[in-house]
């Protein structure tokens, strides 16, 4: 139909689409919760309606440059509606907002297939008609109250551009300029009188606060509050709206890939920039050894060293630039909760306010974009186990409707992500009960309430009585907490019956770079992640004790189980039969002493995933270059923690966090 | 003859991106980007370019109060309406601001260029 073709490269520009879209969507969503506010009120927010007026109108309008044809249909219809509302032609009730998200659902699915492909969503029809019935009853009386709209109809509109429809249009356009001329004398005739123009540039700069400036040089910039005429649809001066506004220009997207590249690229150079300052130090060394070295040699190793060091300083800016610039704000994931709750507390028939706090807080993206779905699930296990039912809470002396609370945090070098609600808390006795009855506890074992709490984490536990449709469709606790680890987290609950419970994440800031305690073992390096590490001691051999089989020392008065790391990766490596090196590790309260053969110090390390070849090896989590060229594994805290309470030398009941 | 310099102002990313395209393989220079009515005038005054093209809707100050502001300052100014089938009054309005033509969403190239050269000739 339109010969864009030849013009444009498609793809390119349903890339900028879907970006665009997909940013207009959230601001539809987060527009018409607060529009809801509004049901049944007189008077509605002008700038919320006009905000979801325009977001509407650009889909339509980028839609229809791409041929988007189901796509633009429905912006149209919907932008439709928010014309009715912001003439006041339409009261704002339950069932039209209701009509509203819907829209923005299948606006949401129809724009996917536009741009991804695949089966077009069902119901599409189905809506359409609802939404045209119910637009119907405010735009007919309309019509009768102003008469007909013109030519201006949905089918018109809408209909494939072509030179007759246009020109129509033209001839409509200069018909009611015409028609307007007549009535009074044209303000915008071609021909402008001098002493007119003259005027209008005096009128023109006295409304700038810096007219005197400004009348120098016609080419000022105009600051920023500069007064605007009346504007004929009411222009919000503020705008408090997701979309980034005039920075925005200031903007580039960048395609992960590169991003992810050029981190790689920079972990080449930091292990290059280590291997460069040991070789410095080595030769200095050398030189010093010797003595006898001639000062131009002496001099050149000062160079040397000195340059390296300077190297190592600007490769560490790079380095933490780039993890900047990977940097997305976790406000990107929080903004899909406000509309989830709201559908499922209304499904559940419970009231919910949703608190969000650091919406700002920075994380790496590849982080933010897996952390999604597990903070979606707890925020459904919340509403759905969490929360009673308003008239439960009143009797229990709480206010009818219960709170959620989504809060991140920086803390050191981890994002601190909590999610709380104020709802029943996990009902201990029955946590118990369902896992004496599926047989994960014995009815003898004695369980500290921390312990009992973590039953919920066993594989396919669900203490709910009915399987409900929002959380109890198999995907357990269980695998939120493996996604959690899996992104190098940690995964904390906290709940107190009556009161609530609160759900804590901690996840590090960037996954690609982490600091480790070097240690050997059987002539081999090991790189442990610092952030597990809680000390590091030398202690005597005759300090251990053995337990259940197993090898446990006491530190503090807590019993700590051993895994001698030569023996766990069976590298054969003889026991030192007088003084052991134990570095504790611990996650969630829980500690393992890994005996290794001496440390070696502190170093950044970068991760190298082991290649699929290799495959997943129990107790490593992957691979670091180091400065010398030689590599060395990468101890995997959560697996031997894991296997060490998972053997039986702990409480039975103890999960095991892999 | 040196390039006609144009502002694109529009509050969608692809429309600023599909007549940008259009303009420049067709040698005009894009001297710049607005994405509301508020940068529009701003643009316009630092920039003065020969020609603008101008959206309708848009947040902050919408395409008529913007051409109202940038004709008050330069009523030589030469602006052109992007709007969308639907909107004639707006257009009538627009061109009662000052603003010299119009096209219609979706765009036809042709008609964009077509409509320009009217324009600045």
């Amino acid at each position: 139909m339109s010969s864009s073709g030849e013009f444009f490269d498609r793809t390119e520009f349903v890339q900028y689409f879907r970006d665009e879209t997909e940013e207009l969507l959230q601001s539809i969503d987060s527009d018409l919760l607060r529009l809801e506010g509004y049901v049944d009120t007189k008077a509605l927010d002008p700038e919320i309606v006009n905000s979801l007026f325009r977001a509407l109108h650009t889909i339509k309008g980028s839609a229809g440059m791409l041929e988007f044809v189901a796509v633009q249909q429905i912006a149209h219809k919907l932008e439709n509606i928010f014309d009715l509302l912001r003439k006041d032609r339409m009261p704002l009730t339950e069932g039209g907002i209701n009509l509203l998200f819907e829209g923005r659902d299948v606006l949401t699915a129809l724009v996917r297939v536009a741009v991804a492909g695949g089966e077009a969503p069902g119901g599409v029809d189905d809506y359409v008609q609802r939404l045209d019935a119910f637009a119907e009853i405010y735009d007919s009386t309309a019509q009768v109250i102003e008469g007909p709209r013109g030519e201006a109809d949905d089918e018109e509109t809408l209909a494939p551009v072509d030179d007759e429809r246009v020109a129509a249009f033209q001839a409509e356009v200069e018909r009611m300029l015409a028609e307007a001329n007549a009535k009074q004398p044209a303000p915008a005739a071609p021909a402008v009188d001098l002493d007119d123009a003259q005027a209008a540039v005096d009128a023109f700069l006295s409304l700038s606060p810096i007219a005197a400036v400004a009348a120098e040089s016609a080419v000022a910039p105009a600051p920023r509050e500069w007064p605007a005429q009346p504007a004929v649809a009411a222009a919000p001066a503020q705008q408090d709206h997701k979309r980034v506004g005039v920075a925005k220009n200031q903007t580039i997207r960048v395609d992960i890939e590169r991003l992810d590249l050029l981190l790689n690229l920079v972990g080449e150079l930091v292990i290059n920039r280590t291997r460069i300052s040991d070789i410095a130090s080595t030769l200095g060394r050398e030189l010093g050894n010797k003595g006898g070295a001639g000062r131009g040699m002496a001099a050149l190793a000062k160079d040397l060293s000195e340059s390296s060091a300077l190297l190592a300083r600007t490769t560490n800016e790079i380095q933490e630039s780039i993890m900047k610039v990977r940097m997305v704000p976790i406000g990107q994931v929080f903004d899909r909760f406000p509309r989830t709750v709201r559908d499922l507390a209304k499904a559940r028939g419970k009231e919910i306010r949703l608190e969000i706090f650091g919406a700002d807080t920075d994380l790496d993206k590849t982080i933010v974009d897996e952390v999604g779905e597990p903070l979606m699930h707890l925020v459904r296990n919340c509403i759905d186990h969490g929360i009673e039912a308003p008239a439960v809470r009143e009797a229990r002396g709480k206010p009818r409707h219960g709170t959620i609370k989504l809060n991140a945090y920086h803390e050191g070098n981890q994002v601190i992500l909590e999610i709380s609600d104020d709802g029943a808390g996990i009902d201990l006795q029955r946590v118990r009960e369902k896992a004496i009855r599926n047989g994960v506890i014995d009815e003898n074992d004695r369980l500290s309430d921390r312990e009992i709490i973590e039953l919920i984490f066993t594989p396919g536990f669900s203490t709910a009585d009915q399987v409900t449709d929002v959380s109890g469709r198999g995907v357990g606790m269980d695998v939120v907490k493996k996604n959690i680890l899996r992104l190098k987290g940690v995964f904390d609950v906290d709940s107190v019956q009556g009161e609530g419970t609160t759900f804590t994440m901690k996840m590090p800031l960037t996954l690609a770079i982490i600091q480790a305690l070097m240690v050997r073992v059987a002539d081999e390096l090991y790189s442990i992640p610092l952030d597990a590490v809680i000390e590091s001691q030398r202690i005597d051999a005759s300090d251990l004790r053995t337990v259940h089989g197993g090898e446990v020392i006491t530190l503090r008065g807590q019993v700590v189980p051993l895994i001698r790391v030569g023996e766990f990766f069976r590298l054969g490596a003889p026991r030192d039969p007088d003084k052991v090196m134990i570095v504790i590790v611990g996650l969630q309260g829980r500690q393992v002493g890994l005996v290794v053969d001496s440390f070696q110090g502190e170093q950044e390390i970068v991760i190298k995933p082991l290649s699929d070849v290799i495959g997943r090896i129990a107790g490593i989590s992957g691979a670091t270059i180091l400065g010398n060229g030689s590599i060395s594994l990468i101890i995997d805290v959560h697996s031997l923690v894991a296997s060490a309470y998972g053997s039986g030398r702990a409480t039975r009941a103890e999960f095991s966090g892999v | 003859m040196s390039a006609k310099r144009v502002l694109i102002v529009d509050d969608a990313v692809v429309m600023r991106m599909m007549i940008k395209g259009i303009l420049n393989k067709n040698g005009y220079e894009v001297v710049g980007e607005a994405q509301n009515g508020l940068e529009a005038v701003e643009k316009y005054r630092a920039l003065t370019p020969d020609l603008v093209t101008m959206d309708m809707v848009m947040p902050e100050m919408d395409g008529i109060a913007a051409v109202k502001q940038i004709v008050a300052g330069d009523p030589n100014a030469r602006i052109i309406m992007c709007t969308s089938m639907g909107q004639q009054a707006l257009v009538v309005e627009a061109i009662q601001a000052g603003a010299k033509s119009f096209i219609t969403k979706p765009f036809q190239p042709p008609k964009i260029l077509e409509t320009i050269q009217k324009v600045l000739a």
